[in-house]
């Protein structure tokens, strides 16, 4: 296994246009990183680009320390899984995972014996015999893993893996992933626009936008904490408040100051989870007053959109009787709940 | 009731193939059953020869086409769009031209004074001027000339439908190009390769304006045969002899070309 590291990576197909803008990440040894992104942000590039499928315009691509950019795709010794499973459709499962060896110049008997050994781990072993065309979407995808896993890779690739198949065996999948990806000790990188799935697996996960990596951390960090509007929004806050100013912690939000969590100064804008704003009797500090637009029921709380006089806020309540629409409240933002975001 | 009505829709085709078909064919095999016309076409060594160019000239021309094609369609096909089309366009000049004039051309270039020997003589390559025409290996050039368009186009057809990252798997696996090439890419165009095969050795075992202007007449070919057998010594039966012996030499052939894929290619035909 290794140690993967981007270096001031940049992509453009021709001059005016940058897909990648100055990338830098670091993947452990046997770490997963996932890259998260909306489709268009360079996600994909980059996991191309450190197959070595595409040449970058710009910067390194180090495995242990080495430059591998100038490495041509099949000496580079990855495994990956395409989103098309691309499998080879006019040889069997057997011969599908075999391939790989047989570049490596590996003895029958040896193939054979490691061939078998991971058609067991990946529950394939019944299929062997079968051709890619008899498979469902997820045998497809298993094969597909069991043959970037047989060569044991340095670094595995994961391209949407899981975008084909249906919710269900999505979940299922991504545990056996991660299963495998454990139990092998393999560095993974792994490319997804699905933030559950990514958080669901990852040991870090890098949010992409626009070519740039806007965050790098754990699921929890970027969860709790999210950095800029961008990440925030992605990752399913809906609450934003635009900011005028921002000194030491303190926030101008159209004329009202607020406090927030941290102190950015270059916040643009603050955000806040709906069930974390508390309903109030008594105007305060960073407290905002309005009346109630809209309510729905989500099972477990109502799901307010409230009129203030710094735009709508969507407001979680629990354990309330349904409030009426014009009720007029005062909500009040908590300090720590409160997250400064930059542009 | 809707059934019945769909099914007249057939009848006109149905008909057509009968009448200029079937009964063209039958016509033609019935005169030759009972009679002698066999052994003796099999007996004559002169015949044996002329059939024997024929297979030969038709499988080198298959083995040409195939071997030229194949690169021309893998680089058209991954073309862009639009040069895509504007190339699928001009492979396809050959089959456009007259087959007279097409020949004519092959005759300017490959003749004592034609263009090829002035250039071997003006390069000083050789003192004599070579024969190229009216010989196997100038039908040979000519029907290649002729056939590639149709293997490159039915092998542009294959290329289409494989999926690229299937070749990135296998690099990203360890296969050098070479190796993705034989053992990823060739095999899944088996279906393209036997149909343009098939096309291409039909054609070249039955075509007759080529080797007609090509050949000569020392250099028959089993349709030419049959024209001077028909036309030349008005000996009808033994016409018909030929062209029997020409319909099942071109179907054992294809057959066992579907046999070679069929062995290459081992997926299950329905899957």
């Amino acid at each position: 296994m290794a140690e993967l590291e981007i270096r001031d990576l940049e992509m453009s197909y021709d001059k005016h246009h940058q897909i990648l803008k100055d990338l830098n990440l670091q993947i452990k040894d046997g770490e997963l990183v996932s890259i998260l992104g909306p489709s268009g942000c360079g996600k994909t590039t980059t996991l191309r680009i450190i197959a070595g499928l595409l040449p970058q315009t710009g910067g390194q691509v180090l495995v242990d320390g080495t430059d591998v950019s100038k490495l041509p795709v099949h000496k580079r010794q990855f495994g990956m899984v395409f989103q098309s499973y691309a499998l080879f459709p006019h040889l069997t499962v057997f011969d599908n995972v075999a391939f790989g060896l047989k570049q490596r110049k590996v003895a029958k008997a040896e193939i054979q014996k490691q061939v078998s050994e991971i058609l067991t781990i990946t529950g394939l072993d019944a299929l062997a015999k079968r051709f890619p065309a008899e498979l469902s979407g997820g045998q497809q995808q298993r094969v597909s893993l069991a043959r970037a896993l047989v060569v044991n890779p340095r670094l595995l690739l994961l391209d949407e893996p899981l975008s084909n198949l249906d919710a269900k065996l999505r979940v299922s999948m991504r545990e056996e992933i991660r299963r495998l990806q454990q139990r092998l000790q393999m560095t993974a990188m792994f490319v997804t626009h699905d933030q559950e799935e990514c958080f669901a697996i990852s040991d870090r996960v890098a949010v992409m936008n626009q070519g740039k990596i806007e965050q790098f951390d754990t699921p929890q960090n970027i969860y709790r904490a999210p950095k800029t509007v961008f990440v925030a929004r992605f990752i399913g806050y809906e609450n934003f408040l635009p900011v005028t100013s921002a000194q030491q912690g303190q926030y101008q939000v159209q004329g009202d100051t607020f406090q927030a969590a941290a102190a950015v100064p270059d916040a643009t804008a603050l955000t806040i989870r709906p069930d974390r704003i508390q309903l109030v009797t008594e105007p305060g500090a960073n407290t905002v007053g309005g009346q109630v637009k809209s309510s729905t029921y989500l099972g477990n709380a109502y799901r307010y959109v409230v009129q203030t006089a710094l735009g709508e806020l969507k407001v979680d309540q629990v354990g309330f009787d349904r409030l009426a629409d014009q009720t007029s409240v005062q909500l009040h933002l908590p300090q720590e709940a409160l997250l400064a975001l930059q542009a | 009731m809707k059934n019945r009505s769909a099914f007249l829709l057939l009848l006109p085709g149905v008909l057509a193939i009968c009448l200029f078909l079937f009964f063209p064919l039958l016509q033609t095999i019935w005169p030759t059953l009972g009679g002698s016309g066999y052994s003796h076409f099999l007996h004559s060594g002169y015949n044996r020869n002329v059939l024997g160019r024929t297979l030969l000239i038709a499988v080198i021309t298959t083995a040409l086409a195939l071997g030229l094609g194949l690169p021309l369609a893998l680089w058209i096909a991954r073309q862009k769009a639009s040069v895509k089309s504007l190339l699928s366009v001009v492979i396809l000049f050959p089959i456009l031209t007259n087959a007279v004039v097409r020949n004519f051309t092959w005759i300017i270039i490959l003749g004592k004074d034609g263009v090829l020997n002035k250039v071997l003589l003006g390069l000083h390559l050789t003192q004599h001027p070579v024969t190229l025409l009216y010989t196997n290996a100038a039908i040979v050039i000519g029907s290649v000339y002729l056939f590639l368009p149709i293997m490159v186009t039915s092998l542009i057809g294959s290329v289409d439908e494989l999926n690229i990252e299937v070749e990135e798997a296998a690099a990203v696996l360890g296969a050098k190009p070479w190796t993705t090439l034989t053992k990823v890419i060739i095999p899944q165009l088996t279906t393209g390769i036997l149909t343009g095969s098939i096309l291409v050795f039909a054609g070249a075992m039955t075509a007759y304006t080529t080797p007609q202007l090509l050949g000569g007449n020392r250099h028959l070919v089993m349709s030419t045969l049959i024209y001077q057998q028909a036309m030349t010594l008005g000996d009808w039966n033994q016409a018909s002899v030929v062209a029997v012996v020409l319909i099942i030499m071109t179907v054992i052939v294809m057959g066992l070309m579907r046999l070679v894929t069929r062995w290459l290619d081992r997926r299950p035909a329905n899957a």
